[in-house]
């Protein structure tokens, strides 16, 4: 095979291996991700064409004419987008590249062409690694290094080949670059830690451009029918890593308390929607009770297009782990915990729990608003004849708060309420969020999260107790390797209720869902959950590298300058330095002594003095040879004088001992 | 004969793709220390791993070759078949490898060897063709190749002066040596009658040397055993008026000595610079002595 003929393989793998990662990322508009295969076969056959039709000729010169326009009108058009606030830069570029590309395909097939695709191939891996953090990226990235070098090698052998004639490959061709890229991954894991990084630490600062559609959202609405017949994507969004002795659902229930994860309260509720009244930040980020810390467990959160932060109710201190600035997060008075930088990225951070029995410290106290029931309602006889009726029924009996809170929950469980998923099809739901209400409070019993919590705070403002909606993740997976994934579809909603004793106390009477039987797919969905989040932690955030990098780098600048030194000194006039820096290599005078030639001559020089004897003069001659001369230390040469001056030394030890004998 | 075998001396030239990749390393290595994303600094370690292990592999490559020059004589516009023997020391093949000549601060190719294995050797026969007749001076050898990715040319060479004579071109139609300024005169017989003993030429076949005589006058001499029945004598006129026409007629005298050295007879040069003759024996001393020659003065009148 002809270089030639390798590269132009090679150079469309390198393609596919970039659309493969930016199309992987899912920020490539579907429309851009369409037309991929489409263009793919134009120009295939375009190109094909190309030989044999003058019509086919002109289109790809045309093409390539165009490319450079497109570039620019790419470029003019994604500042423009930018600047108009449409999307973040780096999802404009990634989208923008994807085009490149596919007008590169048209491009004529020959070396300076290939090495523009090359570099675009590259530009578009770097996008890719840029705004998404996934597992994925790293086999794409693994396997692009390989057929770059791959391809490096053969046009250099293609350029080389193409000067003088056109030689085929060296049959050696394919263990040689086996053999660099080899070579490249090991020196890449050398240099990788000794770069230098940023003093504000390391992390994903991409992120999603879009708000993803999680589940979860900061106002709930219950009016419509939007939820109904349309399955969410059940895409991960947040990563736990637990430690051994948490990882069992009784230990993990302890850690994470009614397994539930807190996002923010939403306070007001106008009938259809429940909205966040502002709250104030409260400054500091420890409880007075801070002590009694259980566990330090890690939460990675995927870009949710929120800066809400999740943690539990055991939750006593929050940390960033990826950024250092004490000013990133900050918490509400609400007891909400946000992210200061931007809303679309990953944030790692740290979460020190305290079990069961902490409480999330809520610094706010009931006002108002906390008690209304929605106006529109509660003027109509009819609607809060039916409400009343109804929590007149429930809260008979009770009188303290806390009675009220024990007597809505019997409710629910006597009365065999029944939960149901978002995606779930139940008859009689409708477009209005107060005939849903009634139709599940009333009718059917039977709903999901929103109009459990949303019918429980209601009867509880009824009763005089202050309630809010809670949004959030409710865990219902175990964990796979000591790392728990929250997905999408565990989206949750819960309520608070005011106790003047206890505080704020959650209550989550939605029935439970168990995790469903995994299946296979499920399997490798969570193989893969296990891989991002592992890519992540050890990977993408590694801490070590921040603090470690100024070891490696003195270590690995120490080891070179070693070997600069050793070779430039060798032979030169400056030995004794090197004798200094390597005094057990060389055993010349200009090139050190020798740990087992000074022994043999301790040795020698403990023997009796004897008078001229031979054999001490030829010890002495075979020792200068080995000390003075330039012998190379375990050579032949080296071993050989060695052998002669042990051999010379027991003849003279035997010859000291029949003297002192006799 | 020079040798490749010291140190030497050592050469960068970084390639148009080196550029780019340069400006891609550093590009990127920008944008990883203000992201911080990990995994753009792994990307970075790639690159700057390609970076270190092109430079080393380059330097390991110029590093093991041992160069053996054997020069034979050069005819301008034609190739020195030069015999370059390629030596492979080192423990990994050679790829794309130039052997040349250092003069001007760069490299003149002589020989390209493609491949060669480890611990072996190639020999390679000289593709330089020298412009013009001459001297042609290098200030040393050296070998360079860009091995393994084309980044840049990485040149070793080592300082070893030297010159050779470059005949002059050869023509195409041999019988053409008519001009003016240069008459060729057909000898009946040689100026050497057989069995005449005279001292080598550097020309001469080693088989005609009688070596007692040799031994005797502490030269090498040969006896002529065939008389040059059909000797060539080619008289030069040095007073031109233009350089062109000086090449031209150095040209056609040179090519009856091409001749003659095909067919094996004897040729004579005599130069006559207006004012002096001078003759000049053997096919070698003359086109060494045509590879040099300067135009005398136009005005020059024999005395």
């Amino acid at each position: 095979m002809k270089p030639r003929e390798l590269s132009h393989w090679l150079v469309r793998a390198l393609d596919l291996l970039a659309v493969i990662a930016l199309i992987g990322t899912a920020e490539i508009q579907s429309a851009v991700s369409w037309s991929v295969p489409f263009a793919m076969a134009l120009a295939w056959s375009v190109s094909n064409q190309a030989k044999h039709s003058g019509l086919a000729r002109s289109l790809v010169g045309l093409m390539e004419r165009l490319l450079v326009w497109a570039l620019v009108a790419m470029v003019l058009g994604s500042v423009a987008l930018v600047r108009m606030n449409v999307a973040p830069p780096l999802i404009v570029a990634a989208n923008a590249s994807m085009l490149v590309h596919m007008l590169t395909w048209f491009s004529v097939d020959n070396l300076r062409n290939r090495n523009w695709r090359l570099g675009i191939a590259f530009i578009g891996i770097v996008l890719a690694v840029s705004i998404s953090p996934d597992f994925y990226l790293a086999i794409v990235l693994f396997l692009f290094v390989v057929v770059s070098a791959l391809a490096l090698f053969c046009f250099y052998l293609e350029r080389e080949f193409e000067k003088r004639s056109d030689l085929p490959l060296p049959l050696n061709f394919y263990s040689q670059a086996l053999m660099l890229t080899l070579l490249i991954f090991i020196l890449s894991l050398v240099i990788f830690p000794i770069l230098p990084r940023p003093k504000q630490g390391v992390g994903f600062r991409g992120g999603a451009g879009e708000e993803t559609q999680i589940g979860y959202t900061d106002i709930v609405d219950l009016g419509g029918n939007k939820f109904w017949g349309e399955q969410k994507r059940s895409a991960p969004v947040l990563r736990v890593f637990l430690s051994k002795e948490w990882v069992e659902p009784d230990a993990l229930r302890y850690l994470i308390p009614g397994y539930l994860l807190r996002g923010t309260a939403l306070e007001k509720f106008d009938g259809t929607k429940w909205f966040r009244t502002t709250h104030a930040p409260v400054g500091s980020n420890q409880r007075p009770d801070g002590a009694d810390i259980i566990a330090n467990v890690e939460f990675i959160r995927e870009p949710v297009g929120t800066p809400t932060v999740f943690v539990p109710y055991s939750t006593a201190r929050v940390r960033l782990a990826d950024f250092d600035q004490p000013t990133s997060l900050e918490q509400l008075s609400h007891g909400e915990w946000r992210i200061l930088q931007s809303e679309h990225q990953q944030v790692r951070y740290v979460l020190s729990l305290k079990g069961d029995e902490g409480r999330l410290r809520l610094s706010d106290t009931p006002h108002e608003s906390l008690s209304e029931f929605p106006s529109e309602w509660a003027q109509n006889p009819r609607i809060m004849g039916r409400w009343k009726e109804l929590a007149g029924k429930i809260f008979s009996d009770a009188t303290s708060n806390e009675q009220k809170i024990q007597s809505l929950i019997r409710h629910f469980a006597s009365e065999n309420y029944e939960g149901a998923l978002v995606g779930d099809r139940i008859s009689g739901y409708g477009n209005s969020a107060r005939h849903n209400l009634e139709h599940f409070l009333f009718d059917i019993k039977k709903g999901h999260c929103e109009y459990f919590s949303t019918s429980a705070a209601l009867l509880l403002r009824l009763a005089g107790v202050p309630a809010r909606l809670v949004s959030g993740f409710r865990l219902t997976s175990n964990p796979v390797a000591g790392v728990l994934t929250v997905r999408q579809s565990d989206s949750h909603a819960w309520i608070e209720a005011w106790d003047p004793i206890l505080g704020w106390t959650p209550i989550d009477i939605t029935p439970m869902y168990l995790a469903q039987t995994w299946s296979g797919f499920q399997v490798l969905e969570g193989a893969r959950d296990l891989l991002d989040a592992y890519w992540y932690r050890y990977v993408i955030s590694a801490r070590w590298i921040i603090t470690l990098w100024p070891y490696f780098l003195a270590a690995f600048v120490l080891v070179v300058l070693s070997l600069w030194g050793y070779r430039r000194m060798r032979g030169s006039s400056f030995a004794w330095a090197q004798s200094f820096a390597f005094p057990f290599r060389f055993s010349s005078g200009s090139k050190g002594s020798n740990f087992s030639l000074w022994r043999r001559r301790r040795r020698f020089e403990g023997l009796a003095p004897l008078q001229y004897a031979p054999d001490q003069c030829a010890w002495i001659k075979v020792y200068d040879q080995l000390r003075f001369g330039r012998v190379l230390v375990g050579g032949p040469e080296w071993k050989e004088g060695l052998r002669r001056l042990d051999e010379l030394f027991a003849r003279l030890r035997s010859s000291v001992r029949n003297a002192s004998q006799l | 004969m020079s040798d490749l075998k010291e140190y030497g001396h050592r050469r960068l030239h970084v390639s148009v793709a080196g550029k780019w990749y340069l400006a891609l390393t550093i590009g990127l290595g920008v944008v990883a220390t203000s992201s911080g994303n990990n995994v753009l600094y792994l990307l970075e370690s790639f690159l700057l791993g390609g970076l270190i292990l092109s430079g080393v592999l380059s330097e390991l490559a110029v590093a093991s070759i041992q160069i053996q020059w054997t020069r034979s004589p050069c005819i301008a516009s034609e190739r020195a078949h030069d015999r370059i023997i390629v030596r492979n020391r080192g423990r990994l093949p050679v790829f794309c490898m130039e052997v040349g000549e250092w003069a001007g601060r760069k490299l003149i190719a002589h020989g390209f060897v493609p491949y060669l294995p480890p611990k072996s050797e190639i020999v390679v026969s000289s593709k330089w063709i020298a412009e013009k007749r001459g001297i042609h001076k290098w200030d040393g050898i050296g070998c360079s190749t860009s091995y393994p990715f084309g980044f840049a040319t990485k040149i070793r060479w080592v300082a070893l002066k030297g010159e050779r004579l470059v005949w002059p071109r050869r023509l195409e139609k041999s019988g053409q040596t008519d001009a003016q300024g240069v008459k060729v005169y057909r000898t009946a017989s040689g100026d050497f009658l057989e069995g005449e003993i005279r001292e080598m030429q550097p020309d001469d076949d080693y088989r005609h040397v009688v070596w007692t005589l040799s031994a005797r006058r502490g030269a090498p001499v040969v006896r002529v055993r065939k008389a040059n029945s059909r000797a060539a004598e080619v008289l030069l006129d040095l007073r031109v008026d233009r350089a062109g026409d000086f090449e031209e007629r150095i040209e056609k005298a040179a090519s009856p000595f091409y001749a003659s050295e095909v067919e094996g007879t004897q040729a004579t040069l005599i130069l006559f610079d207006g004012i002096y003759r001078r003759k000049i024996f053997g096919i070698s001393t003359a086109l060494d002595l045509l590879a040099t020659v300067q135009p005398a003065p136009k005005g020059r009148h024999e005395t």
